[in-house]
C-alpha cells in the first residue's frame, strides 16, 4: 500500500514534468514534447476502455440479482455482442462487409434519432424565439423604445434588429439570387455574421487565456493537490529543461556550410601533352 | 460480387432501422403502438452497447499502427522507442482499471487508476489544449488585419467583447460590460441563430441523403 | 529594416514570452480586481434557488480535463448549491456525465480531492446518488430518458439502480417526466443540443441551465430563454458565481475550484490587454507598412 503523501508527491512531479514538457513545444520541437505527447495519444486511447468495458459489462452481462443483462433472463443481448464482434471485421480486408452492417444499425438508429427531433427541438425554437414582440411595454403600458439602463433588454429597437438581422443572415446563406433586394439583404446579413465572429473570436480569447491561466496556477501551487511539491518541481524541471532544451538546440544545430573551393582555372593549349602525329 | 456483399444491403438496412425508430416516435408513445417503444428502446440500447463496445477498434488500431514502427524500426533511428512506450501506457491503463478494478470491486475507482488519470492524464490533456492561447496571441499579432470594413467590424467586436469579459474593462469604463452584454445578445445572436437554422437545415438534408442511400461515404471504400 | 517590418518580423517566441511574463506577475502578486457579478449569473443562482421541494435534479459533468479550468468552479460550486439546496428543500440530485473523463471529476468532487464538499448531511442512495459514465452520447440520453434503470442499470461502484435497499431514491427517477431540472456542465457534443433533441422533447416543461466554456457562449444564446434558462459564461462566469456563493458560505473561496476559479480574474484581464495591444501593434505595422508601398 503507497502512502498518500508519497503519491501526491510523486503525482506533483509527474504533473509539472509533463506541462512543462507540452509547454517546451513552444521553444522548439523536441523529444521531451515528443514523450509527452505520444504519452498524450496513449492515456488517451487507454482511459476509456475501462469505462465503456464497465458499462458494456452491466448492460449486456448484468450484475447478479438484477434484470437487467443475459444473467437478468435478456437473452436477446447475445445479438448485440454478435453486432458488436461483426464491428471489429473493420480491420480486416476480406470481411471489411460484414462491418457495414453493425454500422449500418448505429447509422441507422442515430440519424433517426436525430431527424425525428430536429425540427421541434432546433428550427421551430429558433424559428419562434426570433420573431419576438416588436412592441415592449412598461409597467405604465408605454411602448420601450430602448432602455439605457437595460441595454440588452426587451425593447422596440433591439427585437426589431433581431428579427432583421437574423432573416438577412439566413437570406445570405440560402440565396445567391443577383437582385438588387437579395444581394442588400445579404450584406446585412454579413455585418451580423462578421459582428458575431469577432463576439465569438473575443470569447475564444477568454477560453484559451483561461485554459493557460489554469495550467500557470497548477505550475504556481494555486489549487493543486500538492502546492509546495508542485512549486518546488516547477523552479527544479523548469530550470533543468530551459538547460537541456537550450543544449539540445544547440547540439541539433547544423555546422555552417565549408565555403565552396575555388574552381581550377581551365588547362591552356600549351599545358595540353601533344600526341606522336596530331598536327597540334 | 454476391449481394450481401455490396452496400447496397447495409444502405437498406440503415434505411429500415432509421424509419422504425422515426416512426417509433410518432406511433409509438400515447400507446397508438406502445410495443413500438420497448423495440426501439431495445434497438438504442443495443446501439449504445454497440457505440461503447467497439472502443477497442481504436485501441487496436493504434496499437497495430505502433507494432508496425517498432517491426521496421531501422539502426540508428529511435523514434521506435515512443511507440513502444504507447504500449506501455495502454496495457497500464488496460491492466489497473479493468484488472485491478474488477479485482478489488472497486472498478475506475482503483487508486492507481485515478492516479494516472489524476496526474498523467489531467495536466497532459489541460495543457495540450493550453498552448493554444499562445497560437491565438501571436496570431492576433501577425494576422488579424483590418484590411477592409468587415474585417475592421470583426475587429472592433472581438475588442469589445475581451474588454467586457476582462474585470479590467469595467474598471476603465463600466460601459464595456453594457456593451459586451449588448454584442453578445443581440447582433452575436442573431448570427449565430441564422447559421444554426441554416445548420438546422443541412442536418435534414444529410439525413435524408443517408435515408436515401445517395450519402454512401460512411460505409468506407469500396463496392 | 523599417520600423514597420521589424514590427512585423518579431519572432513569435518573443510575444510567447511576454504572455508567460504578463500572467506569472498577475499570478505571482494579484490586485484583487472588482468583479462585477452579471445577470446571467445570478439569474443561474435564482433558477437553483427556487427549484421545489422533493424536485429531482440532474447534475451532469459532460467535460474533460481540458475543460476543467475554465468550468471546475462551477461544477465544484453547482455540486455545493445542490447539497445545500438538498439541506434546505429536500430535492434529489442525480449525477451522471456522458463523458468517460467527466466520470473521475465527479467523484472527486463529493468526495473532497478539491476541497471539502459539504454535503450537509445528505445521504447517499437516498438524498443523492451518481451513476457515472453512460455510453454513446445522443443514444445513451435517448434511452435514458425513455427508460432509465435500461439505460444505466447501475451506479458507479456497481450498485443495482433497482436496488431500493441501496438506493432508494432511484425508484422515483424511472424516465426524463421525473425530472424537473438538468444542469449541465459540458465542454462540447454531446451536450445541451443532445439534451435538446432528447430530453426536453419528451418533457417541455424541463428546465435547463448549462455551464458553458467561453467558446461555446455563442451556441447558446440563441437558445436563451426558450429553452436555457440560464447559463454560466466561462471562466468569468465561474468567478462570478463562485463569489455569489461566497456570500452565503465564506469557505467556498477558499476551496480549491473557488481559489482557481476567482485567481483567474486578475490575469484574464492583464492577458487580455496583452492581446488587444498585440492587435493594435501587428494593425499599426500593417498601416505603416501600406503607406510606405503607396509612397
Amino acid at each position: 500500500m503507497i502512502p498518500e503523501w508519497l503519491a501526491l508527491t510523486a503525482g506533483a512531479w509527474v504533473g509539472v514534468f509533463l506541462t512543462l514538457a507540452v509547454f517546451s513545444f513552444l521553444y522548439k520541437e523536441n523529444p521531451i514534447f515528443r514523450f509527452a505527447e505520444y504519452t498524450f495519444v496513449a492515456t488517451g486511447v487507454g482511459y476509456w476502455i475501462a469505462y465503456n468495458l464497465y458499462y458494456c459489462y452491466d448492460l449486456a452481462i448484468g450484475v447478479p440479482g438484477g434484470e437487467a443483462g443475459i444473467l437478468g433472463g435478456q437473452w436477446w443481448w447475445i445479438f448485440a455482442f454478435l453486432l458488436g464482434i461483426i464491428y471489429y471485421f473493420v480491420l480486416t480486408k476480406k470481411y471489411f462487409w460484414l462491418y457495414r452492417y453493425s454500422l449500418a444499425v448505429i447509422v441507422g438508429v442515430g440519424t433517426g434519432l436525430t431527424l425525428r427531433t430536429l425540427i421541434q427541438a432546433q428550427f421551430l425554437t429558433l424559428v419562434t424565439s426570433t420573431f419576438m414582440n416588436l412592441a415592449p411595454t412598461d409597467k405604465a403600458g408605454n411602448i420601450i423604445i430602448f432602455n439605457p439602463t437595460s441595454p440588452a433588454g426587451a425593447s422596440l429597437i433591439n427585437n426589431l434588429l433581431v428579427v432583421v438581422l437574423v432573416v438577412t443572415s439566413v437570406i445570405y446563406f440560402f440565396f445567391t439570387s443577383e437582385t438588387k433586394v437579395i444581394k442588400n439583404a445579404g450584406r446585412i446579413g454579413r455585418i451580423a455574421l462578421m459582428t458575431a465572429f469577432g463576439a465569438a473570436y473575443g470569447n475564444t480569447i477568454m477560453t484559451r487565456m483561461n485554459l493557460f491561466i489554469g495550467r500557470t496556477q497548477y505550475l504556481l501551487g494555486i489549487g493543486g493537490l500538492a502546492p509546495q511539491d508542485q512549486q518546488i518541481a516547477f523552479v527544479v524541471i523548469g530550470i533543468t529543461m530551459i538547460i537541456v532544451l537550450f543544449a539540445y538546440s544547440y547540439l541539433m544545430k547544423k555546422p555552417p556550410e565549408e565555403a565552396p573551393k575555388p574552381s581550377p582555372p581551365p588547362e591552356t593549349e600549351a599545358k595540353r601533352p601533344r600526341r606522336k602525329g596530331t598536327s597540334t | 460480387m454476391t449481394w450481401y456483399k455490396r452496400r447496397e444491403g447495409p444502405l437498406i438496412v440503415t434505411l429500415i432501422v432509421a424509419l422504425f425508430v422515426i416512426f417509433e416516435w410518432y406511433f409509438g408513445e400515447g400507446a397508438v403502438i406502445p410495443e413500438a417503444t420497448t423495440v426501439s428502446g431495445q434497438v438504442q440500447l443495443f446501439v449504445a452497447f454497440i457505440l461503447a463496445f467497439v472502443i477497442g477498434v481504436g485501441a487496436v488500431s493504434v496499437l497495430r499502427l505502433h507494432w508496425h514502427r517498432i517491426q521496421r524500426r531501422k539502426p540508428g533511428d529511435y523514434s521506435w522507442i515512443y511507440s513502444g512506450w504507447i504500449f506501455v501506457v495502454i496495457i497500464l491503463f488496460v491492466v489497473t482499471g479493468i484488472f485491478l478494478g474488477a479485482l478489488s470491486g472497486l472498478r475506475t475507482e482503483e487508486p492507481s487508476y485515478k492516479w494516472m488519470y489524476d496526474y498523467v492524464f489531467m495536466p497532459l490533456s489541460g495543457t495540450m489544449y493550453s498552448i493554444l492561447a499562445f497560437f491565438i496571441a501571436s496570431g492576433a499579432y501577425r494576422a488579424f488585419r483590418a484590411r477592409t470594413a468587415e474585417a475592421a467590424l470583426l475587429l472592433i467586436a472581438g475588442t469589445l467583447v475581451m474588454l467586457g469579459n476582462a474585470p479590467i474593462g469595467g474598471v476603465i469604463w463600466p460601459g464595456f460590460m453594457d456593451i459586451n452584454t449588448w454584442i453578445q445578445r443581440i447582433p452575436m445572436m442573431a448570427g449565430i441563430r441564422g447559421i444554426l437554422l441554416g445548420a438546422g437545415i443541412g442536418a435534414i438534408a444529410m439525413g435524408i441523403r443517408i435515408l436515401t442511400g445517395r450519402e454512401r461515404g460512411y460505409l468506407g471504400g469500396g463496392e | 529594416m523599417s520600423l514597420s517590418e521589424k514590427i512585423e518580423r518579431i519572432d513569435r517566441r518573443v510575444l510567447y514570452a511576454l504572455l508567460w511574463v504578463v500572467v506569472l506577475f498577475i499570478l505571482l502578486s494579484p490586485v484583487n480586481m472588482p468583479v462585477v457579478i452579471g445577470d446571467l449569473t445570478k439569474e443561474y443562482h435564482r433558477q437553483i434557488e427556487a427549484i421545489p421541494s422533493n424536485a429531482i435534479v440532474v447534475l451532469a459533468f459532460d467535460l474533460g480535463p481540458e475543460g476543467w479550468p475554465e468550468l471546475g468552479g462551477m461544477c465544484y460550486g453547482s455540486m455545493q448549491h445542490l447539497f445545500w439546496k438538498i439541506h434546505e428543500k429536500h430535492i434529489k440530485v442525480v449525477m451522471l456525465t456522458y463523458w468517460s473523463t467527466g466520470a473521475a471529476l465527479i467523484t472527486n468532487c463529493f468526495g473532497g480531492v478539491y476541497g471539502p464538499m459539504d454535503k450537509m448531511g445528505a445521504v447517499y442512495g437516498v438524498d443523492w446518488v451518481n451513476l457515472g459514465y453512460i455510453a454513446a452520447g445522443e443514444v445513451g440520453m435517448s434511452a435514458f430518458a425513455t427508460d432509465v434503470w435500461a439505460a444505466k442499470p447501475t451506479d458507479y461502484q456497481g450498485w443495482l439502480v433497482s436496488d431500493a435497499s441501496k438506493l432508494p431514491i432511484m425508484q422515483q427517477v424511472r424516465s426524463i417526466k421525473d425530472i424537473y431540472m438538468l444542469i449541465s456542465i459540458e465542454s462540447g457534443t454531446p451536450g445541451f443540443e443532445e439534451y435538446n433533441r432528447q430530453w426536453w422533447t419528451r418533457k417541455s416543461t424541463l428546465k435547463i441551465l448549462v455551464g458553458a466554456l467561453g467558446v461555446s457562449i455563442p451556441g447558446y444564446e440563441p437558445y436563451r430563454p426558450a429553452r436555457i434558462q440560464s447559463y454560466l459564461g466561462g471562466g468569468r462566469g465561474a468567478a462570478e458565481y463562485i463569489l455569489l456563493l461566497g456570500q452565503t458560505d465564506p469557505k467556498i473561496l477558499t476551496s480549491q475550484p473557488g481559489k482557481i476559479a476567482v485567481g483567474v480574474t486578475d490575469a484574464l484581464s492583464t492577458s487580455h490587454m496583452l492581446v488587444i495591444v498585440f492587435v493594435v501593434i501587428g494593425n499599426i505595422g500593417y498601416f505603416l507598412r501600406l503607406r510606405r508601398k503607396q509612397q
